[in-house]
């Protein structure tokens, strides 16, 4: 980690300035692994300086950085797909002018799949909070993805409204298509059958290689059609 | 066919020039070089000196007096190097910037030079120093990849549609530049008057115009020789012997290569995508998804 560039090399004025709301992730003494929070304030006095974070969870804790047992990482998350409750999102990073470093709201896209699915859901009585906000960044740094079977199995039974196999690639239902389909990013790219095998057409096996690494166990139940 | 000279009322390119002086093609560049902690600021034949606020301890930034290439630029950059010498700070907050005439290129080769950008991305920011692939100022497209998105809608809308409203000067490849100067902006590189680190970092940047103007070389080939050859064997079909004096940068960006590539294929083959979801909705609409959901998640 940068930890030491970054105490070294930066004045407590410099790191309010980068990264004063926004998320990085943390780890001390007491902690079994990094977790995310975001910075809401730098403290000074004299020579000394801390920063003080909010957990996901609410939980607001000071930081001293110079203390050696404090591991910060300023790296983003991978992004991309993620599960969300019953649904799934496909998270991207924007280009924008700006000075801070970290992770921050305005600087992600959030497509939800799908948006028009949940709002008939809603209409029909069942209840969703937000689609995607705060709460899910936890998630959003350590995503689990679903195996491209179990993905299937949920979505196709209507238990699931998405899952992600991988960053790039997730099984969802789309509004108004009759069987579940495999997206890449924002793209429908094949049809799961009503087999549960997934078929893609042969003008994008360039996506093969790609499903052949991200998916290994999975790899049988998809096919090309012509 | 209309160059980017003429879709932007450029000045027509120059000859390019014969003498190379270690660059590998006489394409006309202009390099910027940031620099901190420089009160007294020299002068440096070739170069303007211009304050720059966004730099700490009176930053400035050396600019080309003008676009040269070949024996010409290294000169330049020979003469900075040594004016520089044991002076000011190339601190993280620094970079160098390097403009690529791109005016002789129609715009799908500015398309397909951007493309094969994406494609290697990983190995050249392994070149502009790794912790610079999520610089504020220059994000890579690999990881910020809504860029993607612009871009695609770039490619198909044309040239006369490229402006700041639609693409970001902050990215790691700035084709805003093109409508400005007629010339593509590299801002990846970390700070440095070092001319040898210079002119490896340009060397790869013009010799990704050199392949997409070779006619026996194609772009949509190397995703396929990745997968079958390798990573050396694809950035050498790129880059040629550039490669053989990088092979840590080879080795270190070998497994983020493949992310490059993916990139570059959601760029070539982006239509291709659109037609196969436009077919599966025609194809394939219905309610039972929807009314399984229903029953499922609505219960009570």
């Amino acid at each position: 980690m940068s930890r030491d560039h970054v105490v070294g090399d930066m004045t407590a004025r410099d790191f309010s300035a980068t990264y004063a709301d926004t998320y990085l992730k943390f780890k001390s003494r007491d902690d079994d692994g990094y977790y995310p929070a975001k910075v809401l304030d730098v403290c000074m006095s004299d020579d000394k300086w801390a920063v003080f974070v909010e957990k996901i969870n609410g939980d607001k804790v000071l930081l001293d950085l110079k203390d050696p047992s404090i591991e910060v990482d300023y790296r983003w998350p991978t992004l991309g797909f993620i599960n969300v409750e019953d649904h799934a999102v496909f998270v991207r990073r924007k280009a924008h002018r700006q000075w801070k470093k970290g992770l921050r709201d305005l600087l992600l896209d959030v497509r939800v799949m799908d948006d028009r699915i949940i709002n008939e859901l809603r209409e029909a009585g069942a209840k969703y909070g937000a689609l995607f906000g705060k709460v899910h960044y936890e998630e959003l740094y350590s995503p689990e993805y679903t195996k491209v079977d179990e993905a299937i199995e949920q979505v196709i039974s209507g238990e699931k409204i998405a899952r992600c196999i991988s960053p790039k690639f997730a099984i969802t239902s789309r509004y108004n298509i009759e069987n579940p389909v495999l997206m890449y990013k924002d793209s429908i790219v094949g049809v799961v059958n009503n087999y549960g095998g997934i078929e893609i057409p042969k003008m994008l096996d360039h996506l093969i290689p790609m499903l052949e690494r991200v998916v290994p166990n999975g790899y049988n139940s998809i096919s090309l059609q012509p | 066919m209309d160059t980017i000279q003429f879709h932007y009322s450029h000045n027509s390119a120059e000859p390019e020039t014969t003498r190379l002086g270690g660059l590998i093609s006489g394409t006309r560049i202009g390099v910027e070089v940031e620099i901190e902690d420089m009160p007294d600021a020299p002068k440096v034949p070739g170069w303007r000196c211009i304050p720059d606020g966004s730099l700490r301890n009176s930053g400035v930034e050396y600019v080309f007096n003008g676009p040269i290439g070949g024996a010409g630029a290294v000169s330049r950059l020979n003469k900075l190097q040594a004016e520089l010498d044991g002076q000011g700070t190339f601190g993280p907050r620094t970079s160098v910037h390097v403009h690529m005439d791109a005016r002789d290129m129609l715009w799908s080769n500015v398309c397909d030079l951007v493309t094969l950008y994406a494609m290697v991305e990983p190995y050249l920011f392994s070149l502009c120093g790794q912790e610079r692939e999520e610089s504020i100022y220059a994000l890579s497209l690999y990881r910020g990849e809504n860029q993607i998105t612009d871009l695609i809608n770039i490619f198909r809308d044309g040239p006369l549609a490229l402006n700041s409203r639609v693409w970001s000067k902050y990215s790691a490849i700035n084709i805003l530049s093109l409508r400005e100067r007629g010339a593509i902006e590299f801002r990846g590189h970390s700070g440095t008057s070092n001319t040898a680190v210079l002119c490896n970092w340009i060397n790869h940047l013009l010799a990704l115009k050199a392949f997409i103007h070779h006619p026996d070389k194609s772009l949509s080939s190397l995703p396929k020789m990745l997968s079958t050859h390798g990573p050396m064997a694809m950035l050498r079909e790129v880059f040629g012997d550039l490669v053989n004096s990088n092979r840590e940068h080879v080795l270190y960006s070998e497994q983020k290569l493949y992310h490059g590539v993916w990139v570059a294929e959601e760029l070539l083959f982006h239509s291709r995508m659109r037609q196969v979801q436009s077919t599966i909705r025609e194809n394939n609409s219905g309610q039972k998804q929807l009314l399984k959901l229903k029953d499922k998640l609505c219960a009570d």
